[in-house]
């Protein structure tokens, strides 16, 4: 039903003596949120760079994301503290949209992310979560197909990170697009995701792969099929 | 709050009064105009250089000579800076010429500049040297210290270069722009009179230093010196007011 937007084959990787990757296999499919879980440290950064270019897998590959631009969502904002939320959003906008609607996109976005009245404020002068919120609003205004997401929501606090993501979930309803979530979090994966792929300690395989078929609006952090899915996936993540 | 500004300009002033004073009492003990005038015969030669004809014209010229040569020296600073700072290996071609001008002696570079120039040249040519390479470092120093999360953030974004060289790098070095400015400002005045007195163009202040030192009239050194102080302080004032409001606006 779903076609596959990229797939990756055999990735590994090693930094020196360290393996890092040791041989990463499975396909994203289009308009799926996809997570990936698994423990601190186990290469899942490593993993996103690879797949958005910035490095070179020693072994394997990524098929269908070539050449196509990809957004990214990063632990922490990687705002420019000298431009305003607005103009920050243009920043990356603004060589690939065309100049007349650029205004209205930024707007747009904003007001979604609950910003519009800070489009004129310099980052400095937010909180962390709102700092987050613009970040995110950057990540969603950007024209692309493949949303990259390096646990976002990790150094929010549960309310924050609670309406963060309903917020977010409510865009990409509106506006599906091929999500690829990092976290260490099975709550938040469990939460948001299509299917959820849990990896290894380092060097990192795939343990075991779940799909979720409960429907998102059913999603509560106490619905029950959820739990035993969370009790069975952190049992799999504990496991040496 | 109010009463640490006010006890602050008390002790300016103070210490503005104590310098004079101390002025004043070395010029009595030492006894000879010729040796160490007061500050009373200092301003008073100051106000005569002022109300007579060449006074604006030698200042002109040393100002438009130096404005120049820091303009220049920027612009140049600038190109420069962001080229090494970009290209690694650019930096390391240049590093080791860069050292070598910032440790040669500014007067072997006067010395050398008087055999090769003409005195309007040698000042510009001196200033240059001096200046360019303190610019050039403030500004490669500035770019390393861009947040790396910050550029690796606009490539994956795929932001093109102009943007990223207006919006990110010139807004991010900002600050060792000014600092790079006021201290290149500093030096510029400094360097710019030794050049004068030692090429001596018709017109300059380093010029008249020298002619009234050769005709002891020493009064006129310290008048002339007065007014290189004025200039520094002036343009380090704007320089600084400029910093602190428009620079770091969005803290």
């Amino acid at each position: 039903m779903h076609q596959i937007e990229f797939t990756l084959s055999g990735i590994r990787k090693s930094y020196g003596p360290v393996q890092v990757l040791a041989g990463l296999s499975f396909a994203v499919k289009t308009n799926h949120i996809v997570a990936l879980l698994g423990p601190s440290g186990c290469g899942k950064t490593t993993l996103l760079s690879i797949i958005a270019g910035l490095k070179q897998p020693d072994q394997g590959q990524v098929t269908g994301v070539e050449n196509k631009p990809v957004s990214y969502l990063f632990q922490e904002p990687r705002l420019l503290d000298w431009l305003t939320v607005g103009e920050n959003l243009a920043f990356v906008l603004r060589d690939h949209i065309p100049r007349a609607e650029l205004a209205k996109r930024i707007d747009y976005y904003l007001e979604q992310m609950a910003l519009a009245a800070y489009r004129d404020t310099y980052p400095r002068q937010l909180s962390g979560g709102q700092r987050q919120r613009v970040a995110m609003a950057r990540a969603l205004a950007y024209p692309s197909r493949l949303l990259l997401m390096d646990e976002p929501f990790k150094s929010l606090d549960i309310r924050l990170k609670w309406s963060l993501m309903t917020r977010f979930l409510q865009l990409w309803t509106a506006e599906p697009r091929t999500v690829l979530l990092v976290t260490h979090d099975p709550k938040e994966a469990l939460l948001l995701a299509d299917e959820v792929y849990v990896l290894s300690p380092k060097p990192a395989v795939v343990r075991s792969h779940h799909q979720i078929t409960l429907p998102r609006t059913a999603r509560t952090p106490d619905a029950l099929p959820l739990l035993e899915l969370e009790q069975q996936i952190t049992a799999e993540l504990i496991r040496d | 709050m109010k009463a640490s500004i006010y006890k602050n300009r008390l002790l300016t002033v103070v210490s503005v009064l104590t310098l004079f004073l101390v002025w004043t009492l070395a010029a009595t003990l030492v006894g000879k105009e010729i040796i160490l005038p007061s500050p009373v015969v200092a301003f008073t030669q100051l106000f005569r250089l002022l109300t007579s004809g060449g006074f604006w014209r030698h200042l002109g010229a040393t100002l438009g000579r130096g404005l120049t040569g820091f303009g220049l020296s920027f612009l140049a600073g600038l190109c420069f800076g962001l080229l090494a700072g970009l290209h690694p290996r650019f930096k390391t071609f240049f590093h080791l010429w860069l050292t070598v001008i910032r440790s040669t002696p500014t007067m072997a570079l006067i010395l050398l500049a008087l055999i090769w120039f003409k005195a309007d040249a040698v000042t510009l040519f001196v200033t240059f040297l001096v200046v360019f390479p303190l610019i050039t470092q403030n500004i490669t120093e500035g770019l390393a210290q861009i947040d790396p999360r910050l550029k690796e953030m606009a490539r994956l974004f795929r932001v093109g270069f102009p943007t990223i060289l207006f919006r990110m790098y010139l807004p991010a070095i900002l600050p060792y722009l000014a600092t790079a400015a006021a201290a290149g400002l500093g030096l510029t005045w400094k360097v710019m009179i030794g050049a004068e007195v030692l090429a001596y163009p018709r017109w300059g202040i380093g010029a008249r230093m020298d002619t009234a030192r050769t005709y002891l009239q020493t009064p006129e050194v310290f008048a002339w010196t007065i007014v290189v102080i004025a200039i520094s302080l002036f343009f380090d004032r704007i320089l600084t007011t400029l910093i602190r409001k428009r620079l770091l606006y969005w803290e």
